[in-house]
């Protein structure tokens, strides 16, 4: 035999797949639920780890194994792959049948049957913001969100270092452009300016490295802070279902998908939590809860916790004052961001 | 100082490793600066501040990936350009650059970079399996092909090339080998030795491969040849090829070959051949004529328990006679070990329950224990019991191998549990790389229910079991024989020493009730 001594990279406890494929759905968003009754044929956009997106006409339908976060427009399989091989490719086509996404290129099929239905919409939390006394709990939460970006520097230039008020000059060219734009946006909020925000808005969209731009990320973030803090009279959200729509001429499909869930009040699982923790509706450890949020993508958790803090700092103190509470707005939230202009 | 940028259109790489790639070539020697950013018109601005706006990046779109650098000269850029697209070319799995691959995009990849590589498991849908395989071939490396719904034709194709270049293609649809002890697929840890298998069946190989191991014996090489290497439009190429092979082996001294009974004239061709080596051979092609064996001078064996005997016994340099009668037996007794284990079961069965539910998650194990109940009852007999092949295609569509889930076992334990004429489940237990963490704990469960509901009912079942593995596997054979045991399991050292105990205990209950089969062919096989 000439076949050698154990090589290295047989590891037969891997061999467990068999084909074809056919994984079973266990969670789907409520989002992409009537995209799924249509019969237009889907194509396969992009593959990683554990993550699949499928191109529709409506966006991007993402397909993640069970360690990835709960996306608005995500379904999730019940076991992991890697996607990357698994004979996909770019292009090729995926079929909708009864309860059934095939991809016959790959011998893929996903049984959708099974999966439980899951709800990307963000509930309204600004009931509980005159009982949180934001003002304390928002510097708490900066300094934390502060520390748990401070851990992860070295990851990227994103914008998480405008939380930062130890922070020197901003070395990053993305930061320093995204700086005074974020805080134009902030300040359109808090002066209930709807067509300022969309100015501000759209100067941020594609601003940034990587699949998800920061200035995108931070866009889910201040969204993810207007749909919380709803209430009757408060500030005019639409604004962001125009920037949603010039979206795709200006940053990535990925992107421009997840602006278009954020826009009708949709996200992913990580960011309700976020915005549960950050308003204080969640016991969970604000610390630790912070530091997985930023750990996610290069820089994306960090970058849409800055669009959050800074969306609840614009809008409380409307939300106070129209209950009365509190009185004057604080600015303490302005702070950082201004600075860093 | 220049400028120079290259545009990756609908390119989409997660961002921490498109970091990683910026601060790598930001590394290089004359590179000042770096970005890889997509190019949506927000970042062209930015690189357009950081001085990194070069031509090539003007008319690059939001899903395209630009990566741009500044450098001192354009040899510099060049270089420095070229390994972003060496990087993003790749799979990337977040290793550093110095750390040990695991994981290569190609073939050719992998052969460079391990220096010597010589086999190459695939494992891609059977779609692309062929031209993955004819790169392996066409570059010296043997294939293990584990991917099924490969076309016969090509099937043809790769194994004549393999021949004329002196390799081994293992499949396709190939489950099991075992080379110089480095298990591939399911497969068992079994001792090392001189006994070199070849098997057109997986379960097979694993079965012969435990026992010999449990034998005392070890083996040397287990050489996997995919299902339809018999087949006559095949001709046993490659069990051809593995038999000169491993007769040219140092370290192989005795072979055994498995398989069901393959195309006439594909036998004769292969029993040709191994009764030409000067390497004894033992023959289990199960159900197939010991008689055409024994003419070409070869060992038969009835059962995977003889083959392993007949080898383990040739290994420890004893003598076995061309009829198979000085030495361990090769023939079999289906009833030979049964007696004393079944007689409880058959005490507590009730009128009517006579028969026998094999429930398999090894298809020759299903094979072998099918021909077992027919040497057992008599054929027309053992017609009415059922044996269920539950990896078969029928049933794994759309699911995982019963060898790995055992949800779909437990399903049709659950249902043959509420017949009142079952007496038997007959169950196999697979362990090894690949399978189940722990099939009989994922067993026990289904067994006590079946029992249960039976006992509902007032019946009582016999479950009767073998283990096919090794204490050496990650599951560990005693262990999980614990477990069955402990779960009233009635357990064989063998998966024919398993079938032959069904068998008994269907023959005892017969007379117990009206519209059973009456078996006829009590005693041994034939």
């Amino acid at each position: 035999m000439t076949v050698r001594e154990p090589l290295p990279t047989l590891r037969p406890m891997h061999l467990t797949c068999t084909w074809p494929g056919l994984l079973d759905a266990a969670l789907v968003s409520d989002a992409i639920t009537p995209h799924l009754e249509r019969t237009e044929p889907w194509a396969v956009h992009s593959m990683f780890k554990s993550v699949l997106n499928l191109e529709t006409r409506n966006g991007l339908v993402t397909i993640t194994g069970p360690s990835v976060d709960l996306l608005p427009n995500g379904l999730r399989i019940s076991s992991e792959l890697d996607f990357r091989s698994t004979g996909l490719r770019s292009g090729q086509l995926v079929i909708l049948g009864p309860h059934r996404i095939r991809i016959p290129g790959a011998n893929i099929e996903i049984e959708l049957s099974g999966a439980m239905p899951w709800s990307p919409r963000l509930p309204v939390m600004s009931h509980w913001i005159a009982q949180a006394r934001w003002r304390d709990r928002a510097a708490d939460m900066r300094r934390l969100a502060a520390a748990a970006v401070r851990a992860r520097r070295g990851a990227g230039d994103g914008l998480g270092i405008l939380i930062d008020p130890d922070r020197g000059p901003l070395v990053s060219a993305v930061a320093r452009i995204a700086a005074p734009r974020l805080e134009r946006l902030a300040l359109a909020v808090r002066n209930g300016d709807p067509a300022a925000a969309a100015t501000a808005a759209e100067s941020l969209v594609g601003l940034g490295p990587g699949l998800t731009p920061s200035g995108d990320d931070a866009l889910v973030g201040m969204a993810a802070a207007l749909t919380a803090m709803a209430a009757p009279g408060s500030f005019d959200a639409t604004f962001l279902g125009a920037v949603a729509d010039a979206a795709p001429t200006r940053t990535t499909l990925v992107s421009a998908t997840f602006l278009r869930h954020a826009s009708v009040g949709e996200f992913s699982a990580g960011v309700h939590q976020l915005m549960r923790v950050l308003i204080g509706t969640d016991a969970a450890d604000a610390q630790v809860a912070m530091e997985r949020f930023v750990a996610y993508g290069a820089t994306s958790g960090a970058d849409t916790l800055v669009g959050a803090l800074m969306g609840l700092d614009a809008l409380v103190p409307a939300v106070r004052d129209r209950a009365g509470v509190l009185g004057r707005p604080g600015l303490s939230g302005a702070a950082s961001v201004r600075s860093a202009a | 100082m220049t400028v120079q940028a290259r545009v990756f259109r609908n390119s989409y790489r997660d961002s921490v490793e498109l970091m990683r790639i910026a601060a790598e070539i930001e590394g290089l020697g004359g590179i000042t600066r770096a970005g890889l950013v997509m190019a949506t018109p927000a970042n062209r601005e930015v690189l357009m501040e950081a001085g990194l706006l070069a031509e090539a990046a003007l008319d690059a779109g939001p899903n395209d990936l630009v990566v741009a650098v500044a450098a001192d000269d354009d040899g510099a850029a060049t270089i420095a350009l070229d390994r972003a697209a060496e990087r993003l070319s790749g799979t990337d799995d977040g290793a550093p650059a110095d750390a040990i691959r695991t994981s290569w995009r190609t073939i050719a990849e992998g052969v460079a970079d391990l220096g010597g590589a010589d086999v190459a498991l695939i494992s891609t849908p059977g779609t692309y399996a062929t031209a993955e395989a004819l790169k392996a071939l066409k570059r010296g490396v043997n294939v293990f092909l584990f991917s099924d719904n490969v076309p016969i034709e090509d099937e043809i194709e790769l194994k004549t090339l393999a021949v004329s270049r002196g390799l081994l293609l293992m499949g396709p649809d190939c489950g099991t080998a075992i080379l110089d002890g480095v298990p591939l697929g399911f497969a068992n840890a079994v001792r090392r030795g001189d006994i070199g298998l070849i098997g057109a069946s997986g379960t097979g190989l694993q079965q012969v491969s435990c026992l010999i191991d449990r034998a005392g014996a070890g083996v040397s090489q287990a050489i996997g040849v995919g299902g339809r290497d018999l087949d006559a439009r095949v001709g046993g190429t490659m069990m051809l090829a593995a038999l000169r092979r491993l007769d040219a082996d140092p370290g192989t001294r005795v072979i055994v070959l498995i398989s069901k009974p393959p195309a006439e004239a594909v036998a004769r061709l292969v029993l040709e051949a191994a009764g030409s080596l000067k390497t004894p051979v033992v023959v289990n092609f199960l159900g197939g004529d010991p008689s055409v064996v024994r003419a070409s001078g070869l060992i038969p064996a009835r059962t995977f328990e003889a083959a392993a005997d007949a080898a383990a016994a040739l290994s420890r340099g004893e003598a076995i006679s061309d009829d198979g009668t000085v030495g361990p037996s090769v023939d079999f007794d289906p009833f030979g070990a049964a007696s004393g284990a079944s007689a409880p079961a058959i005490a507590s069965l009730k009128p009517g329950q006579w028969r026998i539910r094999g429930l398999f998650a090894g298809g020759s194990l299903s094979g072998e224990a099918k021909l077992v109940l027919a040497w057992a009852l008599g054929a027309d007999a053992a017609k009415a019991h059922e044996v269920l092949d539950l990896g078969d295609d029928e049933y794994t569509v759309g699911r995982p191998h019963p060898m790995i889930d055992p949800r779909l076992r437990n399903e049709h334990i659950a249902a043959v549990a509420d017949d009142p004429s079952t007496a038997v489940i007959l169950l196999d237990v697979v362990l090894g790389y690949g399978a189940n963490v722990d099939p009989a704990g994922a067993l026990v469960p289904a067994i006590r229910d079946a029992r249960q509901r039976a006992a509902q009912a007032g019946r009582s079942l016999a479950v009767v079991a073998s283990v096919c593995g090794t204490d050496a596997d990650p599951q560990g054979r005693s262990a999980q024989e614990a477990v069955l045991a402990a779960a009233g399991v009635i357990l064989a050292p063998s998966n024919a020493q398993a079938a032959g105990i069904a068998a008994s205990i269907a023959a005892a209950a017969t007379g117990r009730s009206e519209g059973q089969p009456r078996h006829t062919a009590i005693g041994a096989a034939p």
